[in-house]
């Protein structure tokens, strides 16, 4: 149930409904015209039977002083019933002239036709079976409707998708969060088993961004310029916790000197980390100055776009 | 599945849906399953039978206006001896009313007939094509029969009354002989007149009470529904009763009395007395058993 639930929503099932409905309309269509005029066919050929043998039958004609012989005429509409019915024909024959026949007749519809003798004109009385309209409903407008909802399934996004992956993954799949992983010294995301391994520095470093740039935002950091003392208590903070887990010896390094190696190692990282999602990137990649600004002072590697729940730093 | 998307243009999904619906109306159109839609004659008016194997091709032709004696003189007539030295088929015809009996009378069609003097005579077909009467029928009387009292041929009594007669103007007991009484009386159009297709008819007019009286024979089992005291004779003399007459187109003796012979059984078989009376004319020189 939940596999068809996920793959099926309801625009599919709406699509079902009325391309059933739709076909289901098509088929009964069909089937009663042509069975209307099967039927017509059916009438005719009674007709043309009775004006064949009106010749041999005596029916009352008051002009020429004939009585008809109702016994004679009466046997011959039920041998006539049975021929019709030999035949398997919707019909019955109910009377001719004033003889009627002993037929049941509940609730069908009742015709007349005119037979134009040149004596007299005879009138024939029919009945005809309507039959149930539970005997129009088939199976194969449904199978189609199912055969069409497969084939027809790609065309029924709600809106115009482009066609790349990833992009289609991230709408339809929760949200992913940066993990910063001290005891495993890796960056990670949730929902992926995606782990990418960064080295002491950097990776203190990072978180130590990642919370400063969290608690102001909107701060500039500049290459050149030394770094704020509470990003770099942040930094020997989390370095001192390393060394707690027993993933190095060495005393604290200074986080100003080779700022541009530790960001390009976190960059690099990040960039392995985030391949498949680089929509991500604008939260958590610290941003690269591009062209002649690389070197420039005003350039600001803080991590403007940041938000609270969608990173956590684990094994602190 | 989504690898179909690079099979076709945005209208894809349109155009399958217009083929899905077209197929459907096709697939609805056929599962009305046409029939044959001829149905075939159902009225009998002849019965064949095989006579003789090795005989020459010829068949005997039989008319008689009741279906059970036409079958059944025919079944007869197919055993005969003579008849299947003679004729290869025996072919019964019945039905088809007056002009039927025209046919095979007046145009000599019917080898052994069954038919009353008035045709026979209306055509001279003992003339014309050598009809020879092989039997005949009590002669019988008219009557005008009423339900609760005897009719008096009178032109008082008469008057503005409801009379049956038969629509059938060869008969004589059944139109015939009433109107020659109506004619005398001057009652032509002073009377009502119900026709009825045959005397069977007759009987259920009157008794229904449609009609005041009837003009037909009597028959013994009459007596049952309506009482013998109060029917009037009509006519001045007896009526023949009908015949049966072959067609001797040579002096066919042995087939003559062949058919007499047939004919005497066919009259032991009936139950009513009339028709077990048979009056077997002079043709036959011998002498046959049974009778």
């Amino acid at each position: 149930m939940n596999y068809l639930r996920k793959r099926f929503n309801t625009y599919h099932c709406l699509f079902f409904v009325f391309s059933y409905l739709a076909l289901q309309l098509a088929f009964s269509s069909g089937a009663s015209l042509q069975r209307q005029f099967n039927l017509e066919r059916g009438i005719l050929a009674v007709e043309n039977r009775v004006s064949l043998d009106l010749a041999h039958l005596s029916l009352p004609n008051p002009e020429l002083n004939m009585a008809g012989n109702a016994g004679q005429v009466r046997h011959y509409l039920h041998k006539l019933n049975d021929a019709i019915a030999a035949q398997s024909l919707p019909l019955t024959v109910n009377s001719l002239q004033t003889v009627t026949a002993d037929v049941d007749h509940n609730a069908q519809t009742h015709i007349v036709r005119q037979l134009s003798a040149p004596e007299q004109t005879v009138n024939l009385g029919l009945i005809v079976q309507e039959p149930s309209w539970l005997s129009e409903l088939s199976g194969y407008p449904l199978l189609l409707a199912a055969l069409l909802l497969m084939l027809v399934r790609p065309y029924l996004k709600r809106k115009p998708q482009a066609l790349s992956e990833p992009l289609a993954r991230a709408h339809s799949m929760t949200q992913m969060n940066l993990i910063l992983d001290l005891a495993n010294k890796e960056l990670g995301l949730t929902h992926s088993n995606k782990r990418v391994p960064l080295a002491n520095k950097p990776l203190c470093f990072y978180a130590a961004l990642l919370g400063y740039c969290q608690q102001h935002p909107g701060t500039r950091l500049c290459q050149h310029q030394l770094l704020p003392t509470d990003l770099l208590e942040l930094a020997d903070k989390y370095f001192l916790r390393l060394v707690d887990l027993g993933h190095t010896i060495r005393k604290r390094p200074d986080f100003n000197a080779n700022l541009e190696k530790m960001l390009s190692e976190i960059r690099a990282a990040l960039d392995e980390l985030l391949n498949d999602y680089p929509e991500l990137k604008t939260l958590y990649y610290p941003p690269k100055a591009l062209g002649e600004g690389s070197r420039s002072r005003m350039h600001n590697f803080a991590l403007m776009n940041l938000q609270d729940n969608r990173w956590e730093i684990v094994g602190k | 599945m989504n690898d179909l998307k690079w099979l076709a243009p945005k209208t894809y999904p349109f155009v399958l849906f217009f083929l899905a619906v077209m197929l459907m109306w096709f697939v609805g159109k056929d599962t009305q399953n046409s029939k044959d839609y001829r149905i075939p004659s159902i009225i009998e008016e002849q019965y064949t039978c095989a006579a003789g194997e090795e005989a020459p091709n010829k068949k005997l032709t039989v008319y008689v206006n009741t279906e059970a004696v036409a079958r059944n003189l025919a079944n007869m007539l197919c055993q005969q001896t003579v008849v299947k030295r003679q004729y290869r088929q025996v072919q019964a015809y019945w039905g088809g009313g007056e002009a039927a009996a025209i046919s095979f009378i007046g145009k000599g069609l019917g080898d052994v007939v069954n038919t009353k003097d008035n045709i026979v005579q209306a055509f001279d077909a003992e003339k014309t094509y050598g009809y020879k009467r092989l039997a005949s029928y009590p002669q019988y009387q008219a009557y005008l029969i009423a339900l609760n009292e005897k009719p008096v041929i009178s032109r008082e009594y008469l008057l503005g009354r409801r009379i049956g007669l038969v629509d059938y103007p060869t008969s004589r007991s059944g139109h015939i002989i009433p109107m020659h009484l109506l004619q005398a009386l001057e009652l032509q159009d002073q009377v009502t007149i119900v026709y009825s297709h045959n005397h069977s008819g007759l009987r259920q007019l009157l008794a229904n009470g449609e009609v005041d009286m009837i003009a037909s024979y009597w028959a013994e089992d009459d007596s049952e529904r309506f009482s013998e005291n109060y029917i009037q004779p009509i006519g001045d003399k007896g009526i023949s009763g009908s015949s049966w007459y072959l067609k001797m187109e040579n002096r066919n003796t042995d087939l003559f009395c062949a058919l007499q012979t047939t004919l005497a059984s066919i009259a032991e078989q009936q139950s009513s007395t009339y028709f077990g009376q048979l009056d077997f004319s002079d043709g036959c020189p011998a002498q046959f058993v049974g009778r």
